[in-house]
């Protein structure tokens, strides 16, 4: 569109509406002007904002506008800016979509504004790295978790167990789940199903020495290890242990309709900064532990950043941009501001910054992700593109097995046959 | 008569249940909203509503502001470019008639999904981005298809011999439409300010698309930023707020169905 | 009619063409679209088994919703028609479900009334003493909650036919009770020859929307579609191809099916119409 075409269009448009037209898009400010986009709630919004408002205070003409969605519609959103050229300077990454944003381009390689105004010198190596992709460090984290088993520590005691720790087996978790589920015949369970979440399939092939995709993004997984894991979780259905089909197909991965939210079984599969969600929508006092292990073999446990702040590789303030970043996750008024909401900071310094204001679940998320670090396995090959899908697969065809729809086999050559389709269509 | 009182009150407590519900539930704790099903509140405490109007960094004053701007404007935007548009649908001859209504019709089929980013693209280009233009211009030229068809049936069920005489009596087509059309449409103008309104107070994907800075948020939008999916939502204050962003649209409502019920003295047009 | 004509060369014309030509492209959102000519929709055709999913729910769903929820946005008008006491307020509430919408609160409560322990199987419990599935969860009837949430919610049908009702002379009602005839005579001959047009209206409108319907799966299922795509709708595996799987080309391709499914159901309505709908200026 020409610049003549543009300035009619705006001229008819403040002509007709002059009222409307007042209200936003005041763009002629003086300064630099930056925007920050994250998905959140509202405790979130407030610290962000918080360290934001800090940062505008230190550095004279800066000036950052905030946006703030749930997160269902903040990557609708990310995706239609991007696509018009229009992305915020400073973005909210997750791990899984970070691929996607990165290798096409839409992210700034962060090696630019390194050691200055950026430095991770304080990052543990796994935290720092874990926003790489292909070799290219794309977004800081921060936070860190680490996948984490939710449990309800009442209906625990019930049965006889304290506390659990990290060495706790498969066999652990069907006795504990079976005789959980006895409790409350037919109402509720031992175990939410697992089956069905991708990350709970990875992790277990994690425990076998293998990661999900190959390094040149290939299914890294074959039908029998499919079937084997979808015939886990079938056993645990049959015995009672695990809940069934309709209670498991209750749970779309919001943190809401977990089972262990719901009220339907004492323990559900998620991440480690997550408990503190968990445990503001739970009557029952909560806690965590790893997934179960198998003796002798890898925890399968990888240290990941729960969030990343990424900067838009269109961003005409990068280095403005990598000096917000430094602000929020090494400055001392930042690092606070933020505290813990989004996991355990990714920098030893920040976490003795924060140290002093961690309530209970604050300690507990340290304490486990210290504790993990020590048994972690190395971080795996990035997702390829597809790997979204496959999650979405997993689930879809883990719940047919589990409606009895197919049988554990059949399930197994689906999930395999159609995984692959995706990652060569993608 | 008494049946009919007896029938709509039955069906009225299953229309009213979900506001029972929410209005039970921003008092409930959050613990409880999960999984306790009842709809008597336990205790009235009104911290929800007080916390979730300054939960986030701009009050909800500032959002009902936005939301209600754009809502009028799209009203008198639909309102009088719809009924315009429909008026030549349905009376006036012209080449292309039908291929232009085909057309019109057309608009409603596509899912806006796919439309988004050219769209998107196109205001961007014009520098309107978060702002109120996108969702409010387009309306003045009457973009809104479902309106304008909705118009054309009403015209259609009014008398030509109406407009027959008016011309006798030497009105051209803008008269007919102002003095004859529009007063004896009443009905129909109130139901499409109505939708309007509604539509576009309940409206999501639209200012999530354009709106940028929180400040310039809508009541729905804002009401989404409470609700992490992946972590800690808050779900009290959502209910708390979801129950008063109802009422604006509620008393909009009450206000103009009565301008539908009252409509026009249709006595005597018909020979 | 001029602004139609600008908004709609200004506003709607150019993204609809541009959704045209992406449906012809492979295009990840974040990087430029390549053409591809028809492969998109040849994969569509002849190796897209959740395409003829999707498909077969939305037909489901739009031939139990759509006579469903006209039946009774008719009935209710025509009782709230004449002259009630508290006929305001029952117009309100009626509108109630409707001004809720697709919105978070709705989702939540439907989740709970229709879960294994929710509110309509302790109902069903108390009243039949069968204890019912977890209705929403379970692939066989998940898609018919939300048939249900979509014919409660029949408010805007509702409040067309009240409009439609009023613009009805009240001397043929007259004429008619004078003739002898009963209210069941008055409705079948008065009545709905005359309020044909709205009739159509609505049944065009609505099953249009019920083609695209989105929003119920969406706020439902969290964008799944799920148990087992039973409730994936077209808008929403159009949806999800689009934002969640980065195929903005494949899901265009999808979009410009549907809008040829549409049309083509539409013209067919327009075409039957003629024998059914007459308008005062033909007379």
């Amino acid at each position: 569109m020409s610049r003549i075409d543009r300035r009619q269009f705006s001229s008819y448009g403040a002509a007709t509406l002059g009222l409307a037209a007042s209200v936003g898009g005041a763009q002629a400010q003086s300064g630099t002007r930056l925007r920050c986009f994250w998905w959140g709630n509202p405790e979130r919004d407030k610290r962000t904002r918080a360290a934001l408002d800090a940062y505008e205070k230190k550095a004279a003409g800066v000036q950052v506008t905030s946006e703030s969605i749930g997160w269902g519609e903040y990557w609708t959103k990310l995706a239609t800016q991007t696509a018009g050229g229009n992305a915020p300077d400073l973005i909210q990454m997750d791990y899984r979509y970070i691929y996607e944003y990165a290798r096409r381009n839409t992210l700034l390689a962060l090696e630019g504004v390194m050691p200055k105004p950026l430095d991770l010198a304080t990052f543990s190596p796994g935290a720092r790295d874990s926003g790489k992709v292909d070799g290219k460090l794309y977004g800081v984290t921060l936070g860190v978790n680490s996948k984490a088993m939710i449990y309800d520590v009442a209906m625990f005691e019930k049965v006889g167990v304290k506390k659990l720790d990290l060495t706790w087996t498969w066999d652990d978790m069907a006795r504990i789940a079976g005789e959980i589920s006895k409790l409350n015949p037919g109402k509720y369970w031992g175990t939410g199903d697992n089956s069905r979440w991708e990350q709970g399939f990875e992790h277990w092939l994690n425990q076998r020495g293998k990661f999900m995709y190959t390094e040149d993004g290939k299914a890294n997984f074959s039908r029998d290890e499919v079937a084997e894991w979808f015939d886990l979780w079938d056993k645990l259905r049959k015995t009672g242990a695990c809940a069934p089909a309709e209670v498991a197909a209750m749970n779309t991965g919001a943190v809401d309709q977990y089972e262990i939210s719901r009220g339907t079984a004492a323990m559900s599969y998620a991440n480690s900064n997550q408990i503190v969600a968990f445990q503001s929508i739970s009557k029952s006092k909560l806690a965590m532990s790893s997934f179960p292990s198998t003796p002798g073999k890898p925890s399968g446990h990888y240290i990941k950043p729960s969030m990343l702040m990424s900067v838009s590789s269109r961003s005409k303030s990068q280095e403005e941009a990598a000096k917000i970043i430094q602000f929020m996750v090494n400055e001392d008024a930042g690092v606070k501001a933020l505290g813990i909401e989004r996991g355990v900071p990714g920098s030893s310094e920040a976490q003795k910054m924060i140290a002093s204001d961690l309530d209970d679940l604050g300690k507990a998320q340290v304490d486990y992700v210290a504790a993990i670090t020590k048994v972690a396995v190395p971080l795996p090959p990035p997702p390829p593109k597809g790997a979204g899908e496959i999650e979405t697969l997993l689930r879809r065809v883990a719940d047919s097995v589990a409606f009895g729809k197919q049988d554990v086999k059949a399930g197994a050559a689906q999930f395999h046959m159609e995984a692959v389709n995706v990652l060569a269509r993608a | 008569m008494a049946l009919r009182h007896v029938l709509l009150a039955a069906g009225a407590f299953f229309m009213l249940y979900p506001l029972l519900w929410m209005v039970a539930s921003s008092f409930k704790p959050e613990s409880a909203i999960f999984t306790d099903l009842s709809i008597i509140p336990h205790h009235l405490n009104p911290e929800n509503y007080i916390n979730g109007w300054n939960a986030l960094q701009v009050s909800f004053s500032r959002f009902y502001w936005n939301s209600f701007l754009i809502a009028i404007l799209v009203v008198i935007g639909n309102v009088m470019t719809c009924s315009l548009t429909a008026y030549a649908f349905a009376r006036l001859k012209f080449r292309g008639r039908n291929i232009l209504f085909a057309l019109m019709m057309m608009t409603l089929m596509l899912p806006y999904h796919v439309t988004l980013i050219p769209q998107y693209v196109l205001f961007l280009n014009i520098g309107w981005v978060d702002t109120i233009l996108p969702l409010v211009v387009p309306k003045f030229m009457a973009v809104d298809a479902f309106f304008i068809f909705l118009m054309v049936q009403f015209f259609r069920g009014l008398p030509r011999e109406l407009d027959e005489a008016a011309k006798i009596d030497g009105c051209g087509p803008w008269r007919i439409y102002w003095m004859i059309i529009l007063p004896l449409s009443k009905p129909v103008l109130a139901t499409a300010a109505i939708f309007s309104f509604l539509w576009t107070w309940n409206d999501f994907f639209g200012p999530l698309i354009y709106l940028n800075d929180i400040a310039n948020y809508t009541v729905p939008l804002a009401l989404r930023a409470f609700v992490d999916s992946t972590g800690t939502s808050a779900w009290g204050q959502l209910f708390a707020m979801s129950t008063l962003a109802l009422a604006p649209i509620f008393f909009f409502f009450l206000f103009f169905q009565r301008l539908i019920i009252k409509g026009v003295a249709m006595s005597g047009l018909k020979g | 009619m001029t602004p139609w004509i600008l908004g709609f060369l200004g506003f709607t014309l150019g993204p609809t063409l541009a959704s045209l030509y992406l449906s012809f492209t492979k295009f990840d959102l974040l990087s430029s679209p390549t053409w591809v000519g028809l492969d998109n929709y040849r994969f569509m055709f002849t190796s897209d088994p959740r395409f003829l999913n999707a498909l077969r729910v939305t037909f489901v769903y739009l031939i139990l919703e759509v006579p469903l929820k006209l039946a009774f946005a008719l009935a209710v008008a025509t009782m709230m028609d004449k002259h009630i006491r508290g006929g305001d307020f029952y117009r309100a509430l009626y509108y109630v479900p409707s001004l809720l919408g697709g919105s978070v609160a709705i989702a939540v409560l439907w989740r709970q009334l229709f879960q294994g322990d929710g509110v309509v199987n302790k109902l069903l419990f108390a009243i039949f003493g069968v204890q019912g599935p977890s209705w929403i969860s379970t692939p066989e009837t998940s898609l018919y909650t939300l048939v249900i949430l979509a014919v409660w919610q029949f408010g805007s049908p509702m409040i067309i036919f009240l409009a439609g009702l009023r613009q009805i002379p009240q001397e043929l009602y007259e004429a008619a009770s004078i003739d002898g005839a009963t209210k069941w005579k008055q409705f079948a001959r008065v009545t709905l020859p005359l309020l044909a047009p709205v009739i159509f209206f609505n049944f065009v409108l609505q099953m249009i929307e019920a083609f695209k319907a989105f929003s119920p799966a969406f706020i439902i299922s969290g964008g799944t579609g799920g148990p087992v795509d039973s409730t994936l709708f077209y808008t929403l595996y159009l949806y999800q191809e689009a934002f969640a799987n980065f195929r903005m080309g494949y899901a265009s391709a999808l979009a410009w099916v549907l809008l040829i499914i549409i049309a083509l159901f539409t013209s067919l309505s327009f075409l039957a119409s003629k024998y059914w709908v007459f308008y005062e200026d033909e007379r």
